[in-house]
């Protein structure tokens, strides 16, 4: 038997998902371990592969996982000595930033401290012009002389980034040769290779981002690879990245600022995968934790994409990723009480120490979990299938002490208010992830997993007014799932500025096929084979004076872009988002991209028989339950395992699985399908 | 429920705690997609790139319901210009597809507090009813008027200034008057820009009008009304919460300004805040009466706005602001001084320069009081410089920034470095590559941390920041810097920053330095390299971490004989501070700073 088996890391639990050759899917949860993370991962691996008929690393083909080890890195600031090369008269842009106040009111706002110190910090004399021109040649001395400094102050990794490289990368190519030269063993990163758009900032902070993370994915992938391999393990580590496809260990030492939303993207993929099961090509995700909801979109069968992000409250990376929204509102985020007596939910969260207060952690603050269990959601005897008795009477006690008395509400009132607001959180997050892009939320399935996702999915699609939700069987294991089901990623853009009315055809032919040749020699380096391979071009238009564009396809190659058709679809798009074009006003081209998807085989999901004969299903048990806009009901209880495709149930009423727990509201029906999904109806 | 009803102050319907949040978010939600829809299609970097603008929501009543976060002395002062429109329109004629451009700081009590500011106000109509106004307010490249971005510092009236715009209607029930675009365009350096940043106004305003039908047509006017009261109650109750910790009496400070923007001769200013329990008034009367040159005059809008920012800046405002907020906050200046000019006193440059220092005056006189929550002094105005010419293909062009400095240390943290004025808030800087991709004819020679810049003390002030251009062909500059003569001042013993600067050829024979100056001519080759002030320091240098000091040396922005002096510390061959040495040297002088 051949397995494949993926791992994704959270703050946590480890979620692992095991396929085996004939398809079925087991799912399992271990403690993560902080410290370090391998032992978390060699454990459940051991543990899920065991509990399958005594397999072992050894049987595995394909191991996926998520890496969460460089956003811990940069969340933590725990980041080994690194030193910046750049431009005389420049070494300031990484500590300068974009000099703005993200909280305008607040004069304890901190600065981020930079990510290399200024003494780390150094000039050489060169200077390109945007043009690409070259005002001053490279002084080569210099180079060797920061070689000489850096290499005393010992770093372990240099990034690279010189004014205008984007335009010119001469400059920045002959530094690294001499660094890589005078600095061995010490990582070179080049802005012009991480990320070669303009902005010195923006491309600044991704070339340090990239060259400080490398020593840490470097040594923690080896380490797990070595650890998976003395136990067995025979085919290549694969690691996820933040556009949603997968690369090799050694792809991932290059990029590590590449996996920065590795465990996230998982999740849309995933949920890209039930999407294409389920032939739903509109859906936006909602992937609910203990502190946090992460939201990405699907449009007609494609993950959403944005080109930049920042992480840790001021890094920007520039790279394609798939566009995730994070909020503080999950099952652990505290209720509170500002000055202005209003009730706040987050985005303080207990997350899993002290815990939501019916863990009996020693937690005090009310959560939304312990609303939850106050307003019997939950099942206190059935937590994690009953390993752990929720503390009702803790909740209780926290909820009315620290929200109903000062209110002066019930508490029931209090607890279905501290629900409805971190509802409302979500579905204002979902929302404007969609508006942002002129979508009408109406038009999209909403699909809700994680471990919280089933409480909350229903309520959700109702404040948004869309009609149809998801969600997907074994909720919590989403994201590994979509690991399994992953294609490999390697994308490439180049800033080209030209007026779409002088475009050279064949100038932009040559671009793409350079950055067409740099993606496929990428795939072929993961061992793909040539008709696995999709390479699929992009640009990015604006008018000519605007600063932000729009990413237009473009044909694939062999057919010549033709200017007046990605105009004409350019000024189309415009009026879609921003609700006027002006098909009159100039184009320009900014970037010509190219993504190329190496295609791998996705995991058949299992699949459930319909029942025989037709019958209604039966309720495990009833019990007592606050719904949204009802109050207390007696509400069917269903186990999941016992729930067949195309088996109705009328709301309200709840689906009890070992690891979570559904929720469909009065006025609305459940619908299961052949994979066991729920879907989540308004009646009528 | 309770909690609600309990703060009616006067509203007659209730509405649930969660429905009043989930209204809050709409409204939020609707400001920040204007923000989005105006950044994104705005065509000057002074709008695309810098976010110089601010968008709000009114209601029916002309109460600011919601704004945006952006720029803090823009969000205090736009309910000025939906009374300037309603003063000439009455609401009752209001009509769908009605849009009124303004920009005049004198009609009425003033559209704008100065012109390069231009507003687009719009009625929202839900079935035939008007429900709410939006507005957008974005600075301009330039306006008219004497000199290139009309930012001229000696401009001596309010004509020299650009073009006045009152109110008008520069769509009638959605029919475009023309004529408003054309008298508009021909009065401006840049007209290609500018319609397209107008457009983007536009696009932002229908934006608005979208998402907030949405809301009126979910909830229905009539609970979207009670939202709003309890939502405004809140916000006041937010804002009187942080006013009752400061204790009953009369704060008073006094200062100068630098210099009118003609003459280097010092502006007198002064401010009185009056805390009465959770009430508060600023009055500065006794200051100076307005002067001739522009950078010497403030404006009503702006100090109105800038003692609320001051109360913010006290203030828990995660929930955003809005005209609750400002009720607990009383203004007094008399007509005629330089924080409330009459017409026709010029007031572009100036206005920005005594905001910043009346917020200072403001935080300084509560300094005693409210010695955890204030900064020190900051390196002041938003320093804007101007370069302008005509490109090799025959355009004329127009780089105009805000600039960041120093900011001011604080009780428990290090003043941060490089940010933009308090004036400015969520603004960014045009990075250099932009900058030289839009204006071929300039180079960044070279962006900097001033080094030596920042104020000592216990917690040091921000380093300011060094930006040097290089002109590639002849340009036209003007410039409008403050905190030259009067540095940026330190609080409990900590030092002054260093004092900004503007040198033009710095370190040639021809070497100048200037600070407020319009019309300059710079031929090709000229380097300007533009020195923002560091911010002042907090609490006596001596008991300063001396490790914090070693990094600042080794960073190369403090030099080794200045640890000693202002620090009292002493490094050693490593670079790390000497302890014995610096306990001596500390020991010595026990009567430092």
């Amino acid at each position: 038997m051949t397995y494949r088996l993926a791992a994704d890391i959270g703050g946590t639990f480890t979620d692992l998902v095991l396929v085996d050759g004939e398809g079925a899917v087991r799912v399992h949860k271990t403690p993560s371990t902080p410290r370090d993370f391998t032992q978390g991962i060699l454990t459940g691996a051991e543990e899920i592969l065991s509990d399958h008929d005594g397999g072992n690393l050894g049987d595995v083909d394909l191991f996926v996982h998520g890496a969460t080890v460089v956003l811990n890195a940069l969340l933590q600031l725990d980041l080994p000595r690194t030193g910046l090369v750049t431009t005389r008269g420049f070494r300031d842009v990484l500590e300068i930033m974009r000099t703005n106040n993200p909280r305008m009111y607040d004069l304890q706002y901190v600065k981020p401290k930079p990510l290399i110190p200024r003494w780390l910090r150094l000039e050489v004399t060169e200077r390109v012009r945007h043009t690409g021109e070259v005002l001053a040649e490279l002084a080569e001395d210099e180079v060797r002389e920061a070689a000489r400094r850096l290499r005393e102050a010992e770093v372990e990794a240099v990034g690279v980034c010189l004014l205008h490289a984007y335009a010119n990368p001469d400059h920045e190519r002959r530094v690294k040769e001499i660094l890589v030269e005078e600095l061995p063993g010490v990582a070179i990163c080049i802005s012009s290779e991480v990320a070669p758009e303009w902005r010195e900032f923006e491309r600044t902070s991704t070339t340090c981002v990239n060259a400080a993370t490398i020593p840490i994915i470097t040594s923690y992938l080896h380490r797990l690879r070595g650890q998976l391999e003395d136990r067995g393990l025979r085919r290549e580590l694969l690691v996820m990245q933040s556009n949603g496809g997968v690369m090799s260990t050694s792809a991932a030492c290059d990029w590590p600022a590449r996996t920065v939303m590795s465990g996230p993207s998982g999740g849309v993929v995933g949920a890209l995968a039930l999407a294409e099961a389920i032939a739903c090509p509109d859906v936006v995700t909602l992937d609910i934790g203990g502190t946090s909801s992460d939201m990405g979109v699907i449009a007609g069968g494609r993950a959403v994409t944005t080109v930049e992000s920042t992480v840790a409250e001021g890094w920007p990376i520039l790279a394609p990723m798939i566009e995730i929204v994070s909020i503080g509102a999950g099952g652990g985020s505290i209720a509170w009480l500002d000055a202005g007596g209003a009730l706040r939910v987050g985005p303080q969260s207990a997350g899993a120490d002290p815990a939501p207060v019916c863990y009996g952690r020693g937690g005090v603050e009310p959560t939304v979990t312990d609303a939850n269990l106050v307003l019997k959601r939950l099942n206190p005897d059935y937590f994690l299938g009953g390993a752990m008795q929720l503390d009702v009477e803790g909740s209780a006690a926290a909820v009315g002490q620290k929200i109903a008395e000062p209110l002066g509400l019930d508490l029931v009132a209090a607890a279905a208010g501290v629900v409805q607001i971190v509802n409302t959180n979500m579905s204002k997050a979902v929302r404007s992830i969609l508006i942002e892009r002129g979508l009408d939320p109406r038009d999209f399935v909403l699909m809700g997993f994680g471990g919280c996702g089933g409480l909350h999915t229903a309520a959700v699609m109702r404040e948004l007014n869309i009609p149809h939700a998801v969600v997907p069987s074994n909720p919590g294991s989403l994201s590994a799932i979509g690991m399994l089901g992953t294609d490999f990623r390697h994308d490439r853009s180049r800033t080209y500025v030209r007026p779409i009315a002088e475009l050279d055809g064949d100038e932009v032919e040559s671009v793409f096929e350079a950055l067409e040749q740099e993606a496929r020699n990428g795939l072929l380096g993961e061992g793909l084979d040539e008709s696995a391979l999709e390479l699929r071009r992009s640009a990015d238009l604006r008018y000519i004076g605007q600063e932000y564009h729009l990413n237009v396809p473009c044909p694939a190659a062999g057919e010549r872009i033709d200017p007046q058709a990605l105009e004409s679809e350019f000024n189309a798009l415009h009026e879609r988002i921003y609700g006027y074009g002006m098909p009159d006003f100039p184009v320009q081209l900014v970037n010509l991209r190219v993504a190329g998807i190496g295609f791998t085989e996705r995991p058949a999901l299992p699949t459930v028989a319909q029942r025989s004969p037709a019958a209604t299903p039966e309720p495990s048990s009833r019990r007592s339950v606050y719904v949204d806009g009802e109050g207390w009901m007696d509400t069917a209880i269903y186990d999941v395992e016992g729930l067949l495709d195309g088996d109705r149930l009328p709301g309200p009423c709840i689906v009890e699985d070992p690891r979570s727990t559904m929720l469909i509201l009065a006025g609305q029906y459940g619908l299961i399908d052949r994979f066991r999904n729920l879907h989540i109806h308004e009646e009528g | 429920m309770a909690s609600a009803t309990e703060a009616l102050d006067g509203n007659t319907r209730t509405v649930d705690p969660v429905t009043l949040e989930v209204i809050r978010s709409a409204l939020t939600a609707v400001v920040r997609e204007m923000s989005v829809t105006l950044t994104r299609t705005a065509y000057s970097t002074i709008i695309r790139d810098v976010h110089d603008f601010s968008c709000v929501v009114f209601d029916a009543g002309g109460r600011l319901i919601a704004q945006a976060e952006g720029i803090p002395s823009f969000n205090g002062s736009m309910s000025f210009a939906l009374d300037a429109v309603t003063s000439k329109f009455p609401v009752e004629a209001m009509r769908p597809g009605d849009v009124f451009m303004s920009n005049d700081p004198y009609f009425a009590e003033g559209s704008s507090f100065h012109k390069n500011d231009i507003n687009i106000i719009m009625p929202v109509f839900f079935e035939d009813r008007l429900v709410m106004f939006s507005a957008s307010k974005a600075h301009y490249l330039d306006i008219g008027g004497k000199n290139p971005g009309s930012y001229a510092p000696d401009a001596q009236n309010t004509y020299q200034e650009g073009l006045s715009l009152p109110p008008v209607k520069l769509y009638d029930a959605g029919v475009l008057n023309e004529a408003v675009i054309d008298i508009f365009l021909s009065n401006v350096r840049v007209p290609d820009i500018e319609r397209g940043d107008l457009f983007a106004q536009l696009a932002a305003g229908k934006t608005a009008e979208q998402r907030a039908t949405e809301i009126v047509r979910k909830y229905g006017i009539d609970v979207v009304d009670a939202a709003v009261g309890h939502l405004l109650d809140h916000a006041e109750r937010m804002v009187r919460a942080a006013i009752e910790r400061i204790p009953d009496g009369v704060y008073s400070t006094a200062g100068f300004h630098d210099g009118d923007g003609t003459t280097n001769e010092p502006i007198p200013i002064c401010v009185d805040v009056t805390v009465r329990g959770s009430d508060i008034v600023v009055d500065v009367t006794g200051s100076a009466p307005q002067r001739a040159s522009s950078g010497g005059n403030g404006h009503w809008h702006t100090t109105v706005a800038c003692s609320r920012e001051a109360v913010m800046f006290l203030t828990d405002t995660s929930m955003g602001t809005n005209e609750g907020s400002y009720r607990p906050i009383g203004v007094v200046a008399p007509p005629g001084c330089v924080f409330r000019p009459v017409s026709p006193a010029p007031t572009t440059t100036g206005t920005a320069d005594l905001s910043v220092r009346l917020i200072e005056l403001i935080l300084r006189a509560l300094a005693p009081v409210l010695p955890d929550d204030v900064i020190a002094g900051t390196f002041g105005t938003v320093s804007a410089l101007t370069l302008a010419g005509t490109d090799d293909q025959g355009r004329e062009f127009v780089h105009f920034s805000p600039y960041a400095g120093g900011w001011g240390a604080r009780a428990q943290e290090d003043g941060n470095s490089a940010m933009v004025s308090l004036l400015s808030g969520d603004n960014y800087n045009i990075p250099c590559e932009v900058m030289e991709t839009r204006f071929p004819a300039l180079l960044a020679d070279s962006y900097e941390l001033r080094e030596g810049s920042a104020g000592a003390g216990r917690r040091r002030g921000g380093w300011g920041v060094s930006y040097d251009y290089r002109t590639l062909v002849p340009l036209e500059m003007s410039v409008a810097l403050d905190h030259y003569s009067f540095p940026p001042y330190g609080l409990f013993g900590g030092g002054e920053g260093e004092p900004s600067a503007l040198a033009v050829d710095p370190g040639s024979d021809a070497e100048r330095v200037l600070h407020q100056a319009a019309g300059v001519a710079l031929p090709a080759g000229t380097v300007v390299s533009h020195r923002t002030a560091g911010g002042g320091g907090y609490g006596n240098p001596f008991e300063r971490d001396a490790g914090a000091v070693a990094d600042d040396v080794r960073n190369e922005l403090l030099d080794p004989a200045a640890a000693r002096e202002l620090y009292g510390v002493a490094l050693g061959a490593d670079g790390e501070a000497d302890e014995d040495e610096t306990s001596r040297l500390r020991a010595a002088r026990p009567d430092k700073p």
